[in-house]
């Protein structure tokens, strides 16, 4: 038998748990605000607009709100990430190119 | 705390930890615990002492964690000291790592060994082929750092390295400046290190590009037309230093070409402020062939593909004849993917005995 060390790192910070959903169509989405957050290429705005387009019609009682961080080879920034919490109950990110 | 895995033998090992992804899909020395400890003890330091966090997993560069990548890498104890001062060096801020490990694009950190390090930590090659295949030093050091990325950084091709093709650096990409034969201040003295410092300097490059260039000493262009070559590399239309703007970029000179620019009384800083002139671009070229990139360059003026001239790094390396190199660079990240130097400390470093 072989014992040889296990290469990778421990992690810093441990993921937390968390769910992924939401009853969007609830009062055809009335209460709700969906937060469409681009990376900055071009496409994704676009392709965000026409998915924010799309749930308007589907459903009237919706809030959609856009971002776009500008930049796609960096982080959001915590302050925008701040904004969407606190305004979106749901957040939706796209890249493009 | 050290974490263990087990098998039934050696082969059996090697076959687990590429399952596991924790290789670059060539055989690795499997790190065993007398084999790491061996690499701890080399580097002077604790096991446990932590040398930062790696993106984008987030994991903890420890000592050991490094041991261990050295170890598989197939590094010899006197490489240990270069391969910490690389990973140290990449874990700076101004590194952008952990985006780096992200992009599409295809940028690998070239690991530049300066000073008395070159001969002290295995004979690092920086003459004819050193780029590879063939020197071992260059070959481990360079793999060393990748497996850290790997395992340590987390990054995986398809889900958290999101290359599109890769390149052949994100093997192994490392070699030595040829200081002995180079007519001009060697790179880390020009970016503020002593001479007999011994210090590795990081950048994300691209593969090296080929610039080739025959020299005539009848024409007293010679030097220019030269620069005109290396520029053209440096910055076409096609590099993302052209069209992100603001990173940095490498130009190894071969020693025939250095002589060309050193005969014409150039200097390191006359020759990084000619390349930086000769990569101003007209704001037309860029609408032409930058798409939506071109939107943040204001004014009619020329724009430029390198803040300053301090971010073209400039060494000699290679055999002599027509080719030098140069790489491109990703120009993208919070820091602009920034270079960095990094000291390598061979006074913490302890002799392993045989």
């Amino acid at each position: 038998m072989t014992t040889f060390h296990d290469p990778r790192g421990e992690v810093a910070t441990a993921a937390e748990p968390y769910t992924l959903n939401y009853n969007l169509t609830a009062d055809d989405g009335a209460g709700t605000t969906v937060g469409l957050l681009a990376n900055g290429f071009p496409d994704s705005d676009n392709f965000l607009h026409a998915v924010g387009v799309a749930l308007a019609k589907r459903l009237p009682g919706l809030q959609v709100k856009f971002w776009n961080k500008g930049n796609a080879s960096i982080p959001a920034p915590d302050d925008m990430l701040a904004e969407i919490k606190a305004s979106c109950q749901v957040a939706i990110a796209a890249y493009g190119h | 705390m050290a974490e263990w895995l087990e098998a039934a033998d050696e082969a059996a090992a090697l076959e687990q930890l590429h399952e596991l992804g924790c290789t670059d899909g060539l055989p690795v020395v499997i790190p065993t615990a007398d084999r790491v400890e061996r690499m701890v003890l080399a580097s002077g330091q604790s096991a446990d002492m932590v040398l930062g966090v790696m993106g984008p997993a987030l994991g903890v560069a420890t000592v050991e964690k490094v041991a261990v990548a050295a170890v598989m890498a197939g590094c010899t104890a006197e490489h240990m000291p270069v391969v910490m001062a690389a990973v140290q060096a990449v874990l700076q801020p101004e590194f952008d790592l952990t985006e780096m490990q992200s992009t599409t694009h295809c940028t690998a950190p070239l690991v530049i060994v300066n000073g008395p390090a070159r001969n002290a930590c295995g004979g690092i090659a920086s003459g004819f082929g050193a780029l590879g295949p063939g020197h071992r030093a260059n070959a481990s050091i360079g793999r060393a750092l990748r497996l850290t990325m790997i395992n340590i950084g987390g990054a995986r091709p398809g889900s958290s390295d999101m290359a599109l093709l890769g390149h052949p650096g994100k093997f192994t990409y490392c070699l030595a400046e040829d200081e002995e034969h180079s007519p001009f201040t060697p790179l880390h003295v020009g970016r503020g290190f002593a001479p007999d410092d011994s210090v590795v300097t990081v950048i994300g490059a691209e593969a090296p590009h080929s610039v080739i260039y025959s020299g005539n000493a009848d024409d007293p262009d010679d030097a220019e037309n030269l620069l005109h070559q290396l520029a053209v590399g440096l910055a076409n239309m096609a590099t993302n230093n052209a069209v992100l703007t603001g990173g940095g970029a490498v130009v190894v000179l071969n020693p025939e070409h250095a002589q060309i620019l050193s005969q014409a009384n150039l200097t390191r800083e006359h020759i990084m402020q000619r390349l930086w002139e000769l990569t101003h671009f007209p704001k037309a070229q860029l609408q032409q062939y930058g798409g939506s990139f071109a939107t943040r360059i204001t004014g009619d003026d020329d724009y430029r593909a390198f803040n300053a001239p301090e971010d073209i790094l400039l060494l000699m390396a290679g055999g002599s004849g027509l080719y030098s190199m140069v790489m491109p660079s990703w120009c993208a990240g919070k820091h602009k993917n920034s270079a960095v130097s990094q000291l390598v400390e061979l006074n913490q470093f302890c002799e392993i005995p045989g």
